[in-house]
């Protein structure tokens, strides 16, 4: 085991869920880490979040899931210790603003990163995980171009009858339309959605569905997708929070939608593909290894 | 003004409560879940059982400690159960619960004085893994369900050391009632449950499940997988005699000799009816053992494997069969030289009360009435934190460890249907038949 005088902190990253996060260095082996450091209550002892979040990444291991490499107790905190990664895809998005202008990344750069993503969202669920915050800022990147999922602060296991789960998940934009109407035994199939508003923010470099508040996250995902009807979505009248004033919408054409917003060309196969992880109605989602089948991601598995 | 809205915030969340319960909607979600959970079932039974090979507790370590015995194992897995009961946490909890304090105490040596914490913190622990937040009971309630007999800090001292001795994953091992949810899956076409409730079978698998705990052989030495494949055959055929009065021998099903083995000691706990006083609590309450259609289900079966007073009249069940004959793989080839369709209640009359029947003290959940017995002055050569919890608890001895109040009645067989109060959107239930959802969404009580 580890002891905290091994690593020398170094700049703080940022605020995590439950926690802060440094850089830190290895002092005996030069190599850089990750330090999230989580205070330990005087009521409740370890938080849940964090005996979740060790419990769970313990469990996973695999390239596109950052790596828990220790945890050390010291007086009053539990310190993480994390591998380290140069950036998140938040802030290296935010790096190619030009002026006030976003720009997307290059065709290629997006689905290496999607693929990379999928694969890492499809391992969890293998191992019966939810990552449940799937967002820009909990995938890191590195300079090799690897991504990988981080901040499980949130994650949890799931039964075969699933759990009923709080519906306060996910940051909002990424939030899947099944949770925003009160939904609450969701699935695997949340972690897609977040997965298909991501792969579209890669594309054009800007959020997908910027809502502020539930109703208005609903509002803007109906007008691009359609509004969903007893037809197209059997038992959504029952959703706890459907609400039967919702204006019709007619679903737009996606493609044409981020193709005006993007110079790279975007193929029929792309387009499909994001319709199938953006299906409002969870049952209609695709799984992550479906669409790590997918014809879009042929240069990789042929 | 303020009030106002936040009453309005109240009378929202209520609506939307009981929407997300309405029958539909569970039975949708629940649709979608197991449509979601199809593509992976395989990888994670697989992920599942390779994990339970790596977290067992070890029966040689916990045989060596030098001041905890089988005996107080038992009594502290029956004080943790009541208060697991007492909190409402889910089914999950107490069973990683129970896994959790057998392999801290297969790895540190424990004093008798601080089992008691072991437990408590342990359940902490699984209830961090597993409940929703506002579930999980707070240090203050974990005080008073010792009689504080453990500071805050001895309480936060013990749940670091669990997490540092189990390597930081005290909560990997699968629990029980997630094999009895596959098994149930996995096994729904299988002919055998045909008629059958589900929910009626995971409740007495894990009741099953639950009293393999209490058994030391059955917890170091068998898989969580084994147990849960053992339970969901006995219930399915105890369930069975009670609704058709059909009897089939365990071992008509199970052929591997393992599992026939695992069989037998649950049924040789059932039948030992020295129930823990926890289980009394939660499945009898105040009425007898015939009050609980299930549990008497299930005693019923167990009569007829082993019929305590053998009338000459009465034929008695084939024995297992020899493992020679084992060329027929599981059920698929059952036919069965034992399928024995006696009416039960033609089998055993009411002169089986081998235990006499005995008021039971409500239930204990202070360790005041714990029974340890907690030798005041340790040496202090032992490893766990807590050398300063002394021999301030009391040591009572005079816990009825009775047998339970149980009787059989009229011998009458009905249908057991049988409902938790707190089965409302409770995953301890499999809430609905999802697999044969028509037929069930009714029965959902409320």
């Amino acid at each position: 085991m580890a002891a905290s005088s091994q690593f020398k902190q170094l700049e703080k990253l940022g605020n995590g869920t439950y926690a802060t996060v440094y850089k830190g260095l290895n002092k005996t082996t030069g190599v850089y880490v990750a330090l999230k450091e989580v205070k330990l209550d005087s009521e409740e002892g370890t938080p849940s979040t964090a005996v979740r979040e060790i419990s769970l990444m313990k469990e996973l291991k695999h390239e596109n899931i950052v790596r828990l490499y220790d945890v050390i107790h010291t007086e009053n905190k539990l310190t993480l210790v994390f591998e380290f990664m140069d950036n998140d895809l938040k802030k290296y998005m935010d790096s190619r603003i030009v002026g006030n202008t976003p720009y997307g990344f290059e065709m290629s750069l997006v689905k290496y990163f999607e693929w990379q993503l999928l694969q890492g969202v499809a391992f969890c669920h293998e191992n019966r995980i939810l990552h449940r915050d799937l967002k820009p800022q909990n995938l890191l990147i590195n300079n090799k171009g690897q991504l990988k999922l981080g901040d499980f602060g949130l994650a949890r296991a799931f039964g075969i009858p699933v759990n009923t789960f709080s519906s306060e998940v996910v940051t909002l934009w990424y939030r899947a339309p099944d949770v925003l109407m009160g939904s609450r035994t969701y699935s695997t199939s949340i972690d897609i959605w977040s997965c298909g508003c991501i792969l579209a923010e890669m594309i054009t470099g800007r959020p997908l569905f910027p809502g502020t508040n539930d109703e208005e996250q609903l509002k803007l995902i109906f007008e691009t997708m359609g509004t969903p009807t007893e037809r197209t979505w059997p038992g959504i009248s029952n959703l706890p929070k459907y609400n039967p004033q919702l204006p019709q919408h007619l679903p737009k054409d996606l493609g044409a939608l981020l193709q005006s917003q993007t110079r790279e060309k975007m193929d029929l196969t792309l387009i499909d593909l994001l319709y199938g992880l953006l299906q409002s109605n969870p049952d209609r989602r695709l799984s992550a290894k479906q669409a790590l089948n997918h014809p879009w991601f042929a240069e990789y598995y042929q | 003004m303020t009030a106002n809205l936040a009453e309005m915030a109240a009378v929202r969340r209520a609506v939307w409560n009981s929407r997300a319960a309405h029958p539909r909607v569970v039975q949708m979600e629940l649709l979608s879940h197991q449509l979601a959970c199809q593509d992976y079932s395989v990888d994670i039974l697989r992920h599942l059982i390779d994990i339970e090979q790596t977290s067992r507790p070890c029966l040689a370590s916990f045989q060596a400690q030098p001041e905890i015995n089988t005996h107080m194992r038992s009594l502290i897995f029956d004080f943790a159960m009541c208060c697991h009961t007492r909190l409402a946490l889910s089914s999950s909890t107490l069973f990683l619960c129970f896994s959790v304090i057998d392999r801290y105490c297969s790895r540190i040596i424990v004093k008798s004085c601080t089992y008691q914490l072991v437990a408590l913190c342990s359940l902490w622990l699984a209830s961090k893994y597993t409940d929703k937040k506002p579930r999980v009971p707070s240090l203050r309630a974990l005080q008073n369900l010792c009689c504080n007999q453990y500071s805050r800090s001895q309480f936060q001292e013990m749940e670091l050391h669990i997490l540092k001795a189990l390597n930081w994953v005290p909560c990997n091992s699968p629990p029980h009632d997630v094999f009895v949810d596959i098994l149930l899956k996995n096994k729904i076409s299988s002919l055998s449950y045909k008629g059958l409730n589900l929910n009626d079978l995971k409740y007495g698998s894990c009741v099953l499940c639950e009293l393999a705990c209490f058994d030391h052989v059955l917890a170091f030495d068998c898989n969580a997988s084994a147990v849960a494949l053992a339970a969901v055959t006995l219930t399915t055929h105890a369930l069975r005699l009670s609704v058709d009065g059909e009897f089939l021998h365990y071992s008509t099903m199970l052929k591997d000799i393992n599992l026939q083995r695992v069989c037998n000691l649950i049924l040789k706990k059932l039948r030992s009816r020295s129930f823990p006083s926890s289980f009394k609590l939660k499945y009898l309450g105040q009425n007898t053992l015939e009050s609980n259609p299930i549990l008497k289900s299930l005693i019923e079966y167990d009569l007829m494997i082993a019929p305590p007073l053998v009338p000459s009249s009465m034929v008695k069940p084939t024995s297992v069969p020899s493992p020679t004959t084992q060329e027929c793989d599981s059920q698929a080839v059952n036919m069965s030289p034992v399928s024995y369709t006696g009416k039960s209640d033609t089998v055993f009359p009411s002169h089986n009360f081998r235990s006499p029947r005995i008021n039971v003290p409500p239930t204990p959940n202070t360790p005041s009435t714990m029974g340890l017995k907690f030798n005041a002055a340790h040496a202090a050569q032992i490893a766990t934190p807590q050398s300063n919890a002394s021999s301030n608890a009391s040591p009572d001895l005079s816990r009825s460890s009775g047998p339970a109040t149980y009787a059989i009645g009229s011998g009458v067989v009905r249908p057991a249907i049988f409902k938790r109060s707190d089965s409302k959107r409770n995953s301890a239930n499999m809430d609905l038949d999802f697999f044969g959802v028509a037929e069930v969404a009714c029965k959902r009580p409320r």
